[in-house]
């Protein structure tokens, strides 16, 4: 049951936290310790509602990270001394061109629009479902991804058609 | 314009590696070592919690406080120094006290305003003060005021109807002309800008309270209290609050701002200390300990614009 539950998503939960830290590590790291509480307490979280939970988890744990690091906006995006797997998810990251750029523009925006972003445009969630994620209404959802999306136009230097 | 599709789509194909989720679930699903389990204790005070609530209990009880000794005289050569007025409806005690820092009391130290309250007294005439009117007061509340004269010495009144003084001591009732509260508060100019001030450092506390959300925007701060903890003692806090209130304005005690500013000192440690244990963020505790500190002064301000005139 766990094992079958962890396969289903543990990479939906690591891509969420890794592009909300922005650190591979600290993302598989984190990714681990959801799943830790996942185990303890998986025979109270209803059946069916099993990825929203470990979404706030997962949220939860980043953002008392950014808390304890006094983290406000920006976090660098990898130390380069460290080496890294031909096949790890940073290495996939640099291997197009404009995906790079894109994950470095993500990266230098504040957390709010950051977690926004990663939900509706990587996630694919719906307004509904990014609302049951972060706890807000609809109207702030669609407000800061509106505006989270013009903060990422001008990261790109203006180098981007998505509709807002 | 160029379209980013490709790219999210690349962004979205990201994943762990087969060892890495293999590594994760192994890390999971066996356990690297046996840790000692601590007991756990079926009700656990904390030490700070414990010498805070101690601490507050002691100062509660010094609300019982023994009535003043200072001398008694009927010498007529003398100035009034300062008057205190004290609402009291029972007129078997007096709980008038010599000291601006009860509270609450009214407290006159203005001259001008105690030059025209010894020249009302000393013209006002002699009237005998019936058992009807001692009894029913009509429409104005009954007041203790104490008379400090400049050589140290007291006279106990009570103000009965607003406009009858009656000696405690001698038993002698004088009446005046005018209303008692409109000789007494004629003369505070100064109130105006004690209120303005008090308002000034309250809007001071919100704006830096506005400005710690503006700096830590991703930081939720907890506004009532950081952990379960904190909030316990914050309860006890609102009750002890409650008990104040309760014996300034029902019981009619006065209480020494001493021991208020003492407690809304301990009050402001415990929400730093507490808060600095959930691990807030430095620019919050900073915001915090800054926010006690305006609202103490607004409440200070507050306090000399209705209760003292100088």
């Amino acid at each position: 049951m766990f094992e079958e539950q962890f396969y289903l998503h543990n990479q939906t939960i690591f891509k969420y936290l890794y592009y909300l830290l922005n650190d591979e590590k600290l993302a598989e790291d984190f990714t681990q310790e959801t799943f830790m509480r996942f185990f303890k307490y998986q025979q109270t979280i209803k059946e069916g509602a099993e990825l929203a939970w470990l979404r706030r988890t997962a949220r939860n744990l980043a953002y008392d990270y950014y808390r304890r690091k006094r983290l406000i906006q920006f976090v660098p995006f990898l130390n380069d001394h460290e080496e890294h797997d031909p096949t790890s998810p940073h290495q996939w990251i640099t291997q197009q061109e404009d995906a790079q750029t894109l994950y470095l523009a993500i990266s230098r925006l504040k957390l709010t629009y950051r977690d926004v972003i990663i939900l509706r445009k990587i996630e694919g969630l719906t307004i509904q479902e990014t609302c049951d994620v972060l706890g807000w209404n609809e109207g702030k959802v669609k407000n800061t991804l509106k505006r989270a999306l013009v903060a990422l136009k001008k990261q790109l230097g203006g180098e981007f058609d998505e509709e807002l | 314009m160029k379209s980013y599709e490709k790219s999210w789509q690349h962004l979205r194909d990201l994943n762990l590696t087969k060892q890495q989720q293999e590594k994760i679930l192994h890390h999971i699903t066996t356990p690297n070592r046996i840790e000692k389990q601590p007991t756990k204790k079926a009700w656990q005070i904390p030490v700070v919690s414990l010498l805070f609530t101690t601490v507050l209990s002691i100062l509660m009880l010094t609300f019982i406080q023994g009535t003043s000794n200072l001398p008694l005289t009927s010498d007529s050569s003398k100035t009034i120094a300062k008057v205190y007025v004290h609402t009291n409806e029972n007129k078997k005690t007096f709980i008038a006290k010599a000291s601006c820092f009860y509270i609450p009391q009214q407290c006159y130290a203005n001259k001008q305003l105690l030059s025209q309250l010894e020249e009302h007294m000393e013209q006002a005439p002699t009237v005998s003060v019936t058992a009807q009117q001692w009894e029913a007061n009509g429409y104005f509340k009954p007041q203790d005021l104490l008379i400090v004269y400049s050589d140290g010495s007291l006279e106990k009144w009570k103000v009965l109807n607003n406009d009858t003084l009656f000696n405690v001591q001698t038993k002698r009732a004088i009446q005046f002309d005018r209303h008692f509260d409109m000789i007494i508060n004629s003369h505070d100019y100064q109130r105006p800008y004690k209120l303005i001030v008090s308002k000034l450092f309250l809007f001071v506390s919100f704006l830096i309270l506005w400005l710690a959300k503006k700096r830590m925007p991703h930081t939720e701060r907890r506004f009532f209290a950081a952990t379960v903890e904190h909030a316990i003692a914050n309860a006890i806090m609102l009750v002890l609050c409650a008990g104040i209130l309760f014996a300034i304005y029902l019981l009619m005690h006065s209480i020494h701002a001493t021991i208020i500013y003492s407690l809304f000192t301990f009050y402001s440690i415990m929400q730093i200390y507490y808060r600095k244990k959930a691990g807030e963020p430095r620019g919050y505790l900073i915001a915090s300990a800054v926010v006690q500190l305006c609202i103490a002064t607004t409440f200070t301000w507050l306090y000399l614009g209705f209760n003292a005139h100088f």
